[in-house]
């Protein structure tokens, strides 16, 4: 951002935050996504062992 | 309690039990692949929706297929719910122009609607784009309830079964019920509701120039939202005007229906039903009302009619109808007393021509006491979920009636299908405790009742009381479960408690008074709600499977009559024994110790 007026520098840094906003957010869908297909997969397990009872 | 609430009470149960018969041989028939009337118009679709997807409906699955394929479908339906939450910033009917859902409350939401338990963390009118309530959060509320429906029908073969090792299809339960059972039933609530000025629309919200401006009073705030305090440190107080208002719409009849019928409960609106525009009229909230209560009543009729004595059915729903009708009355016996502490300040609470009378706090004017007590205590029976009255806001003994009613595990009408599957676990449990005691074999509906089927049943009880205690006990020792707490004490405790009795029950109500819109709350509720679905289910399951396998066996001399007052006393004793006693001590901790407080028991 060197060189860049006050007001440009602002704007730089929103826009940053804002491509670390989404980059985060993708990450949160990739660990919900993963927590749903994780119960999923649990809970077949669980099928499994219910047999075993 | 006055005439008029007696009055209203005895209406709305004996009109229940006036539909419930019809709806529950229609019901039968559909389950049983038998003419219901609908088939003309709703056959060929039935058909058409084989071929595309592939079904084969006379092919019929074990219970670990049939399990397999609820979680499967239940899976998918999560994530596509929660990806449609995610990118309806981008897509169309989103006049308001609302961004993606955060990803923990779209979790959140994505399980709880495909689970029929509908908790929320948002605010419909301030967060959903009207494609994501109706193609996301509408249709979840028509498959999970169907799904729920499917197991009972499941486990009602298992009972039937004769050395059989299948419990039916998944698929053509799934579907037949949508079609044959929800959609119909919809349609004409929908139609009784717009006719009763419940919002039906595409348009954008309008705003409108108040025709009064409102003047009132508010706490200045500095830059960073911080109270503004002068120089005695008292709260600075500025004057506001109010001078337009925004008016939600949107296609709220089509989306309220099922979620009544349903016992879904997820409101279109924030504060659900007590929004004038989703339940206008004293009518409108009986056939609300009666929506809650209509197809698990229903359902036990069809029990009845499936395994061939409809008697069976009239003793599940005796004890179903003694347990709520003695809890609402007494809920609203506590409401109508009032506010025990109003009592010290000589504040008159006697109902009388000029006023309601009672602890009106939280509850719409319009409607008043017994209406908003019956709500609270039909929707927290029947695992529905919806609100007309902010039960934060009731008697701390009036807003343990609700929280007891989840905490007996949806047993007591319950959610569709899943309340009765429940009921059946209990009614399991009965015969094995009443054999115990008088020495007699254990037998339900002519099925031995071994050690494996009381397994499965404790199981069930004892998965759905540790997700409660456990969550509770980890939200009140950590400070990210105490920062949504708004009340301290007795109170803030009933919060966490009903938070987490009612998403492992998947009840859906909430307490108010707590912010769940918190990652903390978003997760651990979404995971209560999650195991508290689908580990009831599979070993619901695996009970049809076991029962389907075994003989039919004749009733004899040591069989204990499962249709008589002597049983539904026992299964009554039996809820109570377990439900109550198990959550007595945290129901010390909670609501009463707060009444005790409050000087006034």
């Amino acid at each position: 951002v060197e060189g860049l007026s006050p007001l440009n520098r602002k704007k730089s840094a929103d826009e940053t935050s804002i491509r670390l906003f989404s980059l985060r957010r993708q990450c949160m869908d990739i660990v919900f996504a993963g927590i749903m297909i994780g119960l999923f997969i649990l809970s077949r397990l669980f099928v499994e062992l219910v047999e075993l009872v | 309690m006055t005439g008029n609430d007696v009055l209203q009470i005895v209406l709305y149960f004996s009109i229940l039990l006036l539909l419930a018969g019809p709806l529950g041989i229609y019901m039968a028939r559909v389950y049983e692949g038998q003419p219901c009337g609908l088939d003309p118009i709703l056959g060929p679709l039935e058909r058409l929706f084989y071929r595309i997807c592939g079904i084969e409906p006379l092919e019929e699955m074990d219970w670990k297929k049939y399990a397999a394929a609820v979680l499967l479908f239940s899976a998918a339906g999560m994530l596509l719910l929660y990806l449609l939450q995610r990118v309806q910033g981008i897509l169309p009917l989103n006049p308001q122009g609302f961004p993606a859902v955060a990803p923990a409350l779209a979790f959140n939401t994505a399980v709880s609607f495909a689970t029929n338990t509908n908790w929320q963390n948002y605010g419909g009118e301030t967060t959903m784009s009207y494609l994501t309530q109706m193609a996301g959060l509408a249709v979840q509320n028509f498959v999970s309830a169907a799904s729920g429906m499917a197991v009972l029908a499941a486990l009602i073969r298992g009972f039937r079964g004769h050395s059989a090792e299948t419990i039916g299809n998944f698929w053509v339960d799934l579907i037949r019920t949508v079609l044959y059972i929800l959609l119909p039933l919809s349609f004409i609530f929908s139609l009784l509701l717009v006719s009763q000025g419940v919002v039906q629309s595409f348009s954008a919200y309008k705003t409108v120039t108040l025709i009064e401006p409102l003047a009132y009073n508010s706490q200045k705030l500095d830059e960073k939202g911080n109270v503004l305090k002068d120089a005695n440190g008292r709260s600075v107080i500025e004057k506001k005007e109010v001078t337009q208002q925004v008016i939600p719409a949107g296609p709220a009849a089509s989306q309220i229906a099922i979620k009544q019928l349903g016992t879904n409960g997820g409101g279109f609106f924030n504060v659900n039903s007590a929004h004038p525009f989703e339940n206008p009229t004293p009518f409108s909230n009986f056939l609300e009302l009666l929506a809650i209560l209509l197809i698990p009543a229903a359902l036990c009729m069809t029990f009845g009619r499936m395994v061939g004595d409809v008697r069976q059915g009239r003793a599940l729903i005796a004890a179903m109808l003694i347990v709520l009708v003695t809890l609402a009355s007494l809920c609203v016996w506590t409401e109508q007393n009032g506010n025990p502490r109003f009592y010290a300040l000589g504040v008159d609470q006697t109902a009388s021509s000029m006023q309601a009378g009672g602890n009106m706090e939280g509850k719409e004017a319009r409607l008043g006491i017994v209406d908003s007590a019956l709500w609270a205590t039909a929707t927290t029976a029947a695992s529905n979920g919806s609100v007309n009255s902010m039960h934060d806001s009731y008697t701390p003994l009036g807003g343990m009636f609700p929280l007891l009613l989840i905490q007996l595990g949806e047993v007591i009408f319950g959610g569709v299908g899943s309340g009765l599957y429940g009921m059946m676990l209990f009614a399991i449990i009965t015969v094995f405790v009443a054999g115990l005691m008088v020495g007699r074999t254990p037998e339900y509906l002519g099925k031995k009742i071994e050690m494996f089927e009381m397994k499965m049943a404790a199981l069930v009880i004892l998965i759905v009381n540790a997700l409660v205690k456990i969550g509770t006990a980890v939200a009140v020792s950590t400070k990210a479960g105490a920062v949504g707490v708004a009340n301290p004490g007795p109170h803030g405790f009933t919060e966490i408690l009903y938070a987490f009795s009612s998403a492992a029950n998947n009840n859906g109500s909430a307490f108010a008074g707590l912010n769940g819109n918190t990652v903390f709350y978003n997760v651990a509720l979404g995971v209560a709600i999650f195991i508290g679905r689908f580990w009831v289910i599979i070993p619901v399951l695996a009970i049809a499977g076991s029962l389907a396998k075994k003989k039919q066996v004749p009733p004899g001399l040591g069989t204990l009559p499962t249709h008589t007052p002597l049983f539904v006393a026992f299964l009554i004793g039996v809820i109570m024994i377990v439900g109550a006693l198990t959550f007595m001590p945290s129901l010390a901790l909670g609501p009463i110790a707060e009444q005790l407080m409050s000087g006034r028991l």
